[in-house]
């Protein structure tokens, strides 16, 4: 006779729990020492950056598995302790705190709002744990807000305002300025460097309009630009609130009647926005499309990133995966994980990675790198390859040297240690 | 006898804790942010559970209380970097606020005290949000300087950690910081505060109003006074609980008053069972590993906010009186009763 297990209530429950308890239990073999690096990626998979989050989440992947597939970092291999920051200060230094304490993550990496790379760089800091922020545009990070453990290669507003500076005045001319700002750090600081530029050669500010991130609804601030008829119309937002606030503004008609700039845009903004990013000026540190015609490494990088996901890289996702890149580069001519050690062969490193050669200045931990000004091209006129990506055109390449804060005026006071 | 039960489990519980979690993938840090969490809970519980008031706005006074805790060490006082002072601060601006937002708002029942408390909330909100000169808005409060602990003779940082030691599977002692000592004390204090109370003719008062405010009110209490009582002593602890977690985490944003985290307390009190002492705690153990554990998981670890719902969704239909309520409904059936039938007539022995 064939016997079959009928579990009664209490076998049952039992058998969950202790199911539960085994899968549970799984995470904590991440610690084990020494076999494995554990490295914390830190970075939005929900709110107004999860695009920007996600795309830099499937850049790591690749830069990692790359890395192990190759024998790892000084034999060692990589593992990631993933966290979802929720683009909100407190979230994020929470996930770094528990990447540290729990995974013994020896590196955090991530990004895509400077208010939370600051919140992360400052318990970075405090815990002596390196930290390679990836998509923060603010100055902050590396300026006031600059700390020892922290690196930022991404280009800064500073950057892009001095690089824009011609363009704007040529393209857009001096006239009445509007401007839609992102009420942190990052939109203060692009605002800041905008009107420092362009005020002092006659363009007149008629009003900003401070909107918190995670704003859906732009009518109110459009329909105060549209009744101040403006020639330009700034919209300082980033990732789905810039879709939502560009898609608003072609709705009140501003799209037409006014000139529009975006100071920081990427491909899935772009692709969000369609033919009404079409025109329009932006800047970012790089674009698969110039980038990967120019540079054979930028090359390599996105068709493997096209071969893995089958759409090009963001900017942000290049940011990330060079990050990786230059930390396990920093391990390995440091030979060690002392993060002062590996800081020591940061600072001043020449290298050439997916762009013109570039260096990471000593004094704030800034790469220095170029940063591109581009305009919208309209939808018709993007060709058959990726048209949702190949949103632009490049007009200008300014080096990274010529626009970067200088050491006079920076207010970067690192520690010693 | 029955006191020193209570504080010996309790205080072993405590003692254990950092390490029972790590088995199944907790870490101390988790410990000391669940028992810091958890006092916010524990305070709200009075109200919920004690007072049958459901305010959806405890977050004001738990973000005030962490900006208050590091704007003293930051802004207000920062030569005196010192843990008493920044939470003495946070807690009588919090115990104030609440006191005059309870006389505001007690006077109304259900649903409308529960929006009433929300509007106020969502006004300390923009208030942090708006007032960047002080609070920086959305970019939250870095603190770099550590406070420290006076203990008269000396001060202690509580950052640092206790020495290596070994304990297999149940981690490192090394791992855990003072802070957990110190988070451990004031949970212990705050549980016995609570059971005090609530076991007090001001508990049973309270518990009387909640069953039967009318009656109440003609054996001649004055429910009002009880009430703002329960609020301003919720508030207190709130604050107390935000202040301390800020002070953890060096850190504060403007997130700790939004909607999400009111809710978040009604959440873990729910859970873990109102009218209980120990619920609220549990509620927010559980919770916040679900949070910070699940939340890594490779394969489900996405969904944990779905594993959350589904929890807060099978307590209510399955167990309504929350993880440990359940486990002993008689006698809190009972209590409730003798709860009732209190007047000061009869008194109390």
């Amino acid at each position: 006779m064939k016997t079959t297990f009928k579990p009664n209530r209490g076998q049952f429950i039992g058998g969950g729990i202790a199911a539960s308890a085994a899968t549970f239990a799984g995470i904590n073999v991440i610690a084990a020492p020494m076999k494995e690096l554990v490295i914390g990626l830190n970075v939005p998979q929900t709110g107004s950056y999860s695009d920007q989050g996600a795309d830099q989440l499937r850049a790591y992947a690749l830069a990692i598995d790359e890395i192990n597939a190759a024998g790892g970092v000084m034999g060692m291999k990589l593992k990631r302790s993933i966290g979802d920051d929720q683009t909100k200060a407190s979230v994020a230094t929470e996930n770094a705190r528990r990447m540290i304490e729990r995974d013994g993550a020896i590196m955090i990496t991530g990004g895509s709002s400077t208010g939370t790379a600051v919140a992360v760089s400052k318990i970075c800091q405090e815990k002596k744990i390196i930290f390679m922020a990836t998509l923060t545009h603010g100055d902050e990070t590396t300026d006031e807000s600059c700390h020892y453990h922290t690196f930022r290669r991404y280009n800064n507003a500073h950057m892009s305002a001095r690089s824009m500076a011609q363009t704007l005045l040529t393209k857009y001319g001096t006239g009445r300025w509007f401007h839609i700002t992102a009420d942190y750090t990052w939109g203060h600081s692009v605002y800041d460097n905008l009107i420092e530029v362009l005020e002092p050669k006659g363009a007149k500010t008629i009003k900003n309009v401070l909107l918190p991130l995670g704003t859906t609804d732009f009518s109110s601030a459009l329909s105060q630009a549209q009744a101040a008829k403006p020639d330009v119309l700034v919209i300082t937002e980033f990732g789905k609130d810039m879709v939502n606030a560009l898609n608003q503004a072609a709705q009140f008609g501003l799209t037409k009647s006014a000139k529009i700039l975006v100071p920081l845009a990427d491909e899935y903004m772009a692709k969000g926005t369609g033919d009404n990013f079409a025109n329009v000026v932006t800047t970012a540190p790089f674009y698969w499309k110039y980038h990967a015609e120019k540079y054979p490494a930028a090359k390599k990088f996105v068709q493997a990133f096209i071969r893995r996901y089958g759409v090009p890289p963001s900017n942000g996702a290049e940011n990330a995966y060079t990050d990786i890149y230059q930390w396990k580069s920093g391990i390995e001519r440091s030979g060690s994980l002392d993060p002062a050690k590996f800081i020591a062969k940061m600072e001043g490193h020449k290298f050439t990675a997916t762009k013109e050669p570039e260096y990471w200045r000593a004094f704030d931990h800034q790469g220095i790198n170029s940063c591109l000004v581009m305009e919208g091209v309209p939808m018709a006129q993007r060709g058959a390859e990726y048209p949702a990506f190949a949103f632009a055109k490049v007009l200008e390449v300014h080096d990274g040297e010529s626009v970067s804060i200088p050491q006079s005026t920076s207010k970067c006071k690192i520690e010693t240690a | 006898m029955k006191q020193v039960g209570f504080y010996g489990f309790t205080a072993l519980g405590l003692l254990l804790f950092p390490f029972a979690i790590h088995p199944i993938g907790g870490y101390p840090g988790l410990a000391t942010e669940i028992l810091i969490v958890g006092i916010a809970a524990i305070g709200f519980n009075l109200l919920l559970g004690y007072a049958g008031l459901l305010s959806y706005g405890q977050a004001m006074f738990y973000g005030v209380g962490s900006y208050m805790a590091l704007l003293t060490v930051q802004r207000f006082f920062p030569q005196w970097p010192s843990i008493w002072l920044s939470l003495l601060v946070a807690i009588v601006f919090v115990t104030v606020m609440a006191l005059v937002i309870g006389l505001l708002t007690v006077r109304l029942y259900g649903i409308y005290f529960a929006l009433l408390t929300l509007a106020f909330a969502q006004m300390f909100y923009f208030i942090v949000f708006q007032w960047k000169s002080l609070t920086r808005g959305d970019d939250g409060l870095q603190v770099i300087t550590n406070a420290t602990l006076q203990l008269g003779f000396t001060s202690i940082d509580l950052t640092r950690t206790f020495p290596d030691f070994e304990l297999g599977p149940f981690g490192n002692l090394h791992d855990v910081h003072y802070w957990y000592a110190f988070a451990a004390i004031i949970t212990l204090v705050v549980l016995a505060f609570m059971r005090a109370l609530i076991r007090s003719q001001f508990g049973e008062i309270l518990a009387a109003i909640r069953e039967n405010e009318e009656r109440s009110t003609f054996v001649g209490f004055d429910p009002l006074r009880y009430k703002v009582a329960a609020f301003t002593i919720a508030g207190m602890l709130t604050g107390l609980s935000g202040g301390l977690k800020g002070l953890y985490e060096a850190s504060t944003g403007v997130d700790t008053l939004s909607i999400d985290m009111s809710g978040s307390f009604v959440i873990f009190a729910v859970v873990g069972g109102i009218k209980t002492l120990f619920g609220p705690l549990v509620g927010t153990g559980l919770i916040m590993y679900l949070q910070n554990v699940v939340s890594g998981n490779p394969v489900f670890g996405n969904g944990w906010r779905l594993i959350e719902g589904l929890i807060f969704v099978a307590v209510i239909v399955f167990l309504p009186g929350g993880l440990l309520g359940s486990f002993k409904k008689k006698r809190a059936h009972a209590a409730l009763a003798n709860a009732v039938r209190v007047s000061p007539v009869e008194g109390r022995p």
